[in-house]
């Protein structure tokens, strides 16, 4: 079933029969659009954040006292009647079902939607010992009968069409079944589960919550189903991941708030069941699978995982799930999640593969129900993996290379004279179509004859130091806009003169090491971090009110992950400012008037992850946009180019895949500009527009004011 | 929140996923009501004729399944005064009234009812106490789902409810949240009502049910 991850070569393959299902896409692209804005209507009534973070508090809690919680849980369970048993894997949790089905004389099994079911591979385990095993929620029920994984974790048919669904049903049945009406299929499963389900001997479900005070346990559907399957079967056994484990009622109320709005943007599913002891006549038994949680919990940081509610929110939100479905964005579990979980409870060579499928927009980041910072925890896998498994050549090289400014600067100045026959109007062009292989969807961009490090020594004599200086302004350049967009920093240096502020350029900065991060080479990332926060600090810039970045992924770096690196740094990411945020901040004081707008500049923007969602900036791109020229709002700006740094080399086809979406949007707009605030994004978007010949100037924010 | 803005809300909600909700003054117009909602319904269908022999089938459904020419309204557990109030709007209407047993009719019923012990306004959820078998199975296997819920017993939000899950799990519990009638989006996302469960849920507010 899930063998489409046996090599990286093969997971492209299925990456690209993916991204050539048209059904798939239409049926992805409409859920996305319409999850975002129904989500947002079921959150209108409650305190979102405030939810989050109690969701978030519970859950660390719960697994920091995990064994006191499972001990108390087990007793109270088993004072009512239940029979309780902890599972170390998922070999152990197969037995001890088994071994409850054969001791109760069970031939025919129902079952309930459970990803830990799906976790352990348990129906495979069942039916080899002989068992009759049947799914009863629709989804499942359908993947079933195609011997198919879930691709998503709530709707887990999500990929397929009612036509395919229909011909299933057919095959089924026996009997030809409509393949329009939606309506007639869903009773298909009515009519067809209905006797299985009266003749059922044991009943299996999962657990959303498992509460500790009184040994419940409750499940969530909207089809109903897992009532009927603890009801009808004279024996139930739940299966309960330890993270399931909350201490109160209130705990899990708590995180019932969050879970249906996040899952389906709804306000409660159709059906909760609550449940405790036994009842006269049956058994119950409650599994508790540990498969790596209780080890987990230990984790300072990925404990995390333990405030999961399995909501699925982190693949509704995700723009490459949108474009390739989960049966490629998870191995069982699907989303950043599955990413996350592929590596912590299945196969490390699997979660290598997936792991660097992320363009890390931190889309998912901003609606886990938990709080859980995903991006955070995929960039680790990466970085643990590499120190696990040795890193691959080339990430680990570039480590080299970059861990030395010296080193990487000259290396850049080399590539700059050898790109010299093939380079023109700021483009590589003219190189043989082999060597691009699957990167033609772009044109390159060319590195700059010379970087902006080169310009500052004559700019800052054609720039005086003003007579009553508002601001000590230092620069951090960022690799991209240093060698390949120095004009934009030029831009952004005589935007900030003008308006009477001292500008600084520490020479010893380099690289932010967002890239070395990303793709997992820790201890070079770290290097370069030192060698920024020493430049910055060094005499002359010690003393600068703001450092200003053009580039919003090295905006949110330096911000957010300098200070996890070491706390010392975080006088210097507290200084950290984009472009956007302190140009709108110089404008509101104003003492040089800005032109007119100027109406025939029709301005489109696209907002950059890591400035939108990484430095949570919204409005002031849009401000300025609107006093340089008229804004033109266009659909799902905050999507994802698909740049995403190594992420376009890595997934050259996905990353196609998300830029023509945003220039598709560009064109039906009729703007004449797209503004953005990230030279990753520049490159991306500009590369694009230029491959399809369009029109389209794509500038940085800066741009717009020289 | 006042009373009846809970109540507005508690409408409003629980007719956003689907369900239908009556205000009735007395017993009598509930019982009415009730009736009605098992008369107004097509015939039950019958999902396993084979298991039930009680009853007489009449032509096929929509869905290929045979339907039951007779009407039954399963009621178990109701307090006494309901229940009897009720056996006598049946016997006038000529539908069965089923109170136990509710196995035998697994291939379905065209009515449940149950009274609820709260309701949850923000969501449109009433809270029923189903750890009898009967009462639970009666909500699972008919076509129309009715509860009878009284005003008084409204809460705001899920948060409210904790108390009474700590109260009904002090021994074996079974606490069912039911939001609207069962429904499914598992084929290309269309919402679709009574992939198993009920195929319409009618919530009738009666002031002092939960005293009756």
């Amino acid at each position: 079933m899930h063998d489409r991850l046996t090599s990286v070569s093969d997971y492209a393959k299925h990456l690209d029969a993916a991204l050539n299902d048209s059904f798939l896409r239409r049926a992805l692209d409409t859920f996305a659009v319409a999850y975002k804005a129904n989500r947002e209507a079921v959150f209108s009534d409650v305190d979102e954040q405030a939810l989050i973070r109690a969701v978030s508090d519970s859950r660390e809690a719960a697994a920091a006292q995990l064994d006191e919680l499972c001990a108390r849980f087990t007793a109270k369970a088993e004072a009512l009647g239940v029979r309780v048993h902890r599972a170390a894997d998922a070999a152990e949790a197969n037995r001890l079902m088994i071994d409850i089905a054969r001791e109760n004389s069970v031939r025919r099994v129902i079952k309930a939607k459970s990803m830990t079911a799906e976790e352990i591979g348990l129906n495979a385990a069942l039916e080899g010992a002989g068992l009759q095993v049947d799914e009863t929620d629709l989804g499942e029920w359908i993947i079933q009968l195609r011997h198919e994984g879930p691709s998503h974790m709530v709707m887990p048919a999500i990929h397929l069409s009612r036509g395919q669904v229909a011909e299933d049903f057919s095959k089924f049945t026996g009997i030809e079944q409509d393949r329009e009406d939606v309506q007639k299929l869903v009773k298909v499963a009515r009519v067809q589960l209905r006797p299985v389900f009266a003749q059922a001997d044991m009943g299996i479900t999962g657990a959303n919550f498992a509460v500790a005070e009184t040994g419940a346990m409750v499940t969530v559907t909207n089809e109903g189903n897992a009532r009927m399957v603890t009801t009808l079967p004279r024996v139930h056994v739940a299966l309960m991941g330890l993270d399931k484990l909350v201490p109160r009622y209130e705990d899990a109320l708590a995180a019932l708030e969050v879970l249906p709005r996040n899952a389906t943007a709804q306000r409660l599913t159709a059906s909760v069941s609550w449940i405790s002891g036994t009842e006269e006549g049956k058994v119950r038994h409650f599994i508790l699978l540990d498969n790596g949680r209780a080890a987990v919990a230990k984790d300072p940081l990925f404990s995390q995982i333990f405030r999961c509610v399995r909501c699925g929110a982190c693949a509704n939100v995700c723009p490459v799930y949108r474009l390739v479905g989960g049966h490629r964005m998870g191995h069982i579990y699907i989303g950043a999640i599955g990413l996350i979980l592929t590596y912590l409870f299945h196969d490390k060579a699997k979660a290598h593969i997936l792991c660097h499928n992320c363009t890390g927009c931190e889309a998912c980041k901003t609606v886990c129900a938990g709080g859980i910072d995903l991006p955070r925890l995929i960039r680790e896998i990466r970085a643990r993996l590499n120190e696990e498994q040795g890193s691959p050549l080339e990430s680990a090289l570039i480590g080299k290379v970059m861990a030395s400014r010296e080193l990487f600067h000259r290396l850049l100045s080399f590539m700059r004279f050898a790109q010299k026959p093939v380079t023109s109007g700021g483009f590589v062009r003219h190189l043989p179509a082999v060597l691009l292989g699957r990167h033609g969807y772009k044109s390159l961009p060319a590195l700059a004859d010379k970087p902006f490090r080169r310009h500052w020594p004559e700019l800052t004599e054609t720039l005086p130091e003003p007579e009553a200086p508002v601001a000590r302004i230092a620069i951090f350049a960022g690799c991209a806009q240093d060698f390949m967009y120095p004009e934009q920093l030029k831009a952004c240096v005589r935007f900030f003169h003008a308006r009477n502020a001292t500008l600084l350029f520490p020479m010893q900065q380099t690289c932010c090491g967002l890239p070395l991060s990303m793709m997992g080479e820790r201890a070079a990332a770290l290097a370069v971090a030192r060698q920024n926060v020493e430049a910055f600090s060094a005499p002359g810039f010690a003393s600068c009110d703001h450092i200003v970045t053009l580039c919003a992924s090295c905006a949110a770096h330096l911000r957010h992950v300098y200070p996890q690196y070491d706390p010392a740094f975080a006088a210097f990411a507290e200084k950290i400012v984009d472009f956007s945020t302190l140009a709108r901040k110089f404008l509101e004081r104003l003492p040089i008037p800005l032109a007119l707008p100027d109406p025939a500049l029709r301005i489109a923007y696209h907002a950059s992850c890591h400035l939108y969602r990484g430095l949570g900036v919204h409005d002031a791109p849009r401000e300025l946009i609107a006093r340089a020229g008229t804004y033109l709002p266009t659909p799902e700006e905050d999507v994802c180019c698909g740049f995403g740094g190594t992420y376009s080399v890595k997934f050259p086809q996905v990353s196609a895949g998300l830029l023509d979406k945003k220039l598709n949007a560009c064109a039906a707009s009729g703007a004449t500009h797209l503004a953005v605030d990230c030279p990753g994004c520049v490159m991306q978007l500009r590369g694009g527009a230029d491959a399809r010949g369009m029109k389209l100037k794509v500038v940085h924010m800066a741009e717009l004011f020289s | 929140m006042n009373s009846s803005e809970l109540l507005l809300l508690f409408a409003e909600r629980a007719e956003s996923v689907g369900a239908r909700v009556f205000t009735v003054p007395t017993m009598a117009d509930a019982v009415v009501r009730i009736l009605q909602s098992c008369m107004d319904k097509a015939p039950c269908e019958r999902l396993l004729p084979e298991l039930e022999s009680a009853t007489d089938s009449g032509p096929l459904s929509s869905n290929g399944v045979p339907v039951r020419t007779e009407r039954v309204l399963a009621a178990p557990g109701l307090p006494g005064i309901i229940a009897a109030a009720l056996q006598a709007g049946c016997k006038d209407a000529g539908v069965r009234l089923v109170t136990d047993n509710l196995r035998e009719w697994i291939s379905g019923v065209d009515v449940g009812v149950n009274v609820a012990l709260a309701g949850i306004a923000n969501s449109g959820t009433c809270v029923l106490d189903t750890l009898n078998e009967d009462v639970r199975l009666s909500g699972m296997i008919c076509e129309t789902g009715v509860v009878l819920l009284d005003p008084a017993m409204l809460v705001d939000s899920l948060a409210a409810t904790a108390p009474l899950l700590r109260r009904l799990h002090a021994g074996p519990g079974y606490v069912s949240y039911i939001t609207g009638p069962s429904r499914t989006a598992d084929i290309e996302r269309v919402p679709a009502v009574g992939v198993h469960g009920s195929l319409d849920l009618h919530v009738i507010l009666l002031s002092g049910v939960s005293h009756a």
